[in-house]
Parts: structure tokens; C-alpha cells; sequence
């Protein structure tokens, strides 16, 4: 889904976001705060639809993870 | 002269509406936090917004509680040490109501202190203590109608029954909005709210609202009595002559 994105950032690097679904308890808040990044499935639950994070998204991004309360993201960086 | 009318009493009325105040919010904080405690759902209002005001009020409660707390220990009338907010029991002030409120801090303390070490935390640990929030609420509405100083004022009572009604609707929201799958607890929920309320109402009303409570509750008159008298007529010695109850009228009114 992300792999597209990924494609086109080749200068720096940059960061994505990744959640772990067996952790995650479904709060949603996340969705709310980081609508570009992520979306809810069907069930109501978040998922990721596009994996790299913008440079103004990122403090968003960087606050969702701390904000998660079942510490459920990672927000990692990829080089290339 | 004004400070020293005001000096010992503003504490105790500090103490009461402090701890008046500190119910109101933690009936909201009680309130928001099962209302939206709801997961894996799709909602039109952003959910994340109502988790901020659950943490914030939840800060102002325990900042009032703090007070509260603070007050009622600093107040030479209560005889209470510093170790009273950890011990329950075995003191000499109205013992069971006041026991009941320092048991609901000492859950209160370990509520926020597995909140801030939320990711330290197993999931299930952390839900357990905070599921004692609603024995908190519980146990400082009991403390408060029960130590019953303000307990037979239209205003007190009319914020218990704020709180109480808070708290309901707070629930009520959480019921309605529960999955179909979840009847038997929903049942059981619509049972205990019936109940909650109402068992509370009818002791509020059978006891504490009615005059002459507290009384039942306070230090032996006799001994309080003789000092008083005692003291009665060197009461410009020292500072540190017990007052008198008429300063502290367990009835609420001071003379």
C-alpha cells in the first residue's frame, strides 16, 4: 500500500509508520489526529494507508505514538 | 482580629468545599472516561478530544483533593496526622466516613500512578486498578454524605445528586451504544444503575440529610464539653487551646 510513496522520496530519508495490530485495542485516536496516515477498517479499527509521514505531519505522527494507549505505533526511520 | 476569626475556620471551610468540588470532578472525569471508553468503533464526534478533557479533569480533581485532603489535616480541630491520607481507620474523627474517604484516595493514588506508568504496564493491570475508579466514586459519595457536615444543605445535596446524575448519564451513554452481542452485561448494568442510585438516595435521605447526623459521629460531647469549659475562660492563652465546639458546630453552622 505504502510502497508507492517510498518510491518517490530518494533525496533524505524520511519516516514511516508502522502499527502493531495484536497490540492495539482499537481506540481510534489516532485516526483522528493522523487522518493522512491512517484510516479505520471496517471493524473500526486503524490501519495504515499510507505508511511514509510528511514532514508537517510529523510532530502529529511523533504525538500519536506517545498518545497511543497501548503504545501500538512505530515511527521509524528509513534512510534512501 | 479578622485573620484570627477567619484563621482556623476558613481551613474547615476549605475542606468542604474543596471536597464538594473534587466529587463534582471526579463524577465528570468518571463520567467521560466510561462514556468514551468505547473501542473499536466508528464515531462521527473525534474521540480524542474527550480522552484529553477525561485527563485533564481528572487533574483538577486531584488537585482538589489535594486540598482537601491538605486542609482537613492542617485543621487543629480534626486532630489528624500526616500519615492519616494512607491509613484508614483508627481515627478519632467520625473513623468509618472518613475511613471510606481516605480509602477512596488511596485507589485514586495507585489509579494515577498506573496511569503515568501506562506503557510500563501489562494492559490487564492497568485496566483492573483503573475499573476501581467506580468504587471511588461510590466511596467518596459515601464519605462525603456520611461525615455529613453539609449532608442536610439543599445545596450539598443538590451536588451529590449533580454527581449522581452525572455519572448516569455517563453510563447511560456507554449502555446504549454497546454491541447487541454484550445483553447480559448490558442487563446487568441497567440493573446496578437502577440500583446504585437509588440505594444511595434512600440511605442520603433516611441518614445524612436528616438534621443532627453528624452528631452521632464526632468526638464524645462529654470530654469535648469539659474542655471547653475548662479552657472557657483563658481562652486568650495560647494558640493552641482546642477549640471549642461551638467554633466547629457539627451541624455545619459556625458560632
Amino acid at each position: 500500500m505504502g510502497g508507492d510513496k517510498v518510491a518517490r522520496i530518494t533525496s533524505k530519508s524520511h519516516y514511516e509508520i508502522s502499527i502493531d495490530p495484536t497490540v492495539c485495542d482499537g481506540y481510534g485516536y489516532c485516526v483522528e489526529l493522523l487522518p493522512a496516515n491512517l484510516t479505520f477498517d471496517d471493524w473500526g479499527f486503524p490501519i495504515v494507508k499510507t505508511r511514509v509521514v510528511e514532514a508537517e505531519e510529523l510532530e502529529m505522527a511523533n504525538h500519536v505514538v506517545q498518545l497511543c494507549p497501548r503504545s501500538a505505533f512505530k515511527l521509524s526511520k528509513v534512510k534512501g | 482580629m479578622m485573620f484570627s476569626v477567619l484563621g482556623t475556620q476558613i481551613l474547615w471551610y476549605v475542606t468542604r468545599s474543596s471536597g464538594l468540588l473534587a466529587l463534582l470532578m471526579l463524577s465528570a472525569t468518571v463520567a467521560l472516561g466510561v462514556s468514551s471508553a468505547q473501542k473499536a468503533k466508528i464515531r462521527e464526534v473525534p474521540r480524542v478530544y474527550f480522552a484529553d478533557l477525561h485527563r485533564s479533569l481528572a487533574l483538577f480533581a486531584l488537585v482538589l483533593l489535594s486540598v482537601h485532603i491538605f486542609t482537613a489535616i492542617v485543621d487543629p480541630f480534626t486532630h489528624l496526622g500526616w500519615t492519616t491520607a494512607f491509613d484508614p481507620f483508627k481515627r478519632s474523627y467520625r473513623p468509618l466516613y472518613l475511613g471510606l474517604g481516605i480509602t477512596a484516595f488511596d485507589i485514586v493514588v495507585a489509579i494515577v500512578a498506573t496511569s503515568l506508568l501506562r506503557k510500563h504496564l501489562s494492559n490487564r493491570l492497568w485496566k483492573a486498578i483503573h475499573l476501581g475508579s467506580y468504587l471511588v466514586w461510590f466511596l467518596a459519595m459515601v464519605h462525603g454524605l456520611g461525615t455529613g457536615t453539609d449532608s442536610h444543605f439543599r445545596f450539598a445535596l443538590f451536588v451529590y445528586g449533580l454527581s449522581l446524575g452525572i455519572v448516569a448519564v455517563g453510563l447511560w451513554i456507554r449502555i446504549l451504544s454497546a454491541k447487541p452481542k454484550a445483553l447480559v452485561l448490558r442487563f446487568v448494568a441497567y440493573a446496578l444503575i437502577a440500583l446504585a442510585p437509588f440505594t444511595l438516595v434512600l440511605w442520603g435521605l433516611s441518614g445524612p440529610a436528616k438534621a443532627g447526623w453528624s452528631k452521632r459521629f464526632s468526638l464524645p460531647q462529654t470530654t469535648i464539653r469539659t474542655k471547653s469549659t475548662q479552657v472557657h475562660g483563658s481562652s486568650n492563652s495560647s494558640s493552641l487551646a482546642p477549640p471549642t465546639t461551638e467554633i466547629y458546630s457539627d451541624d455545619g453552622t459556625s458560632q
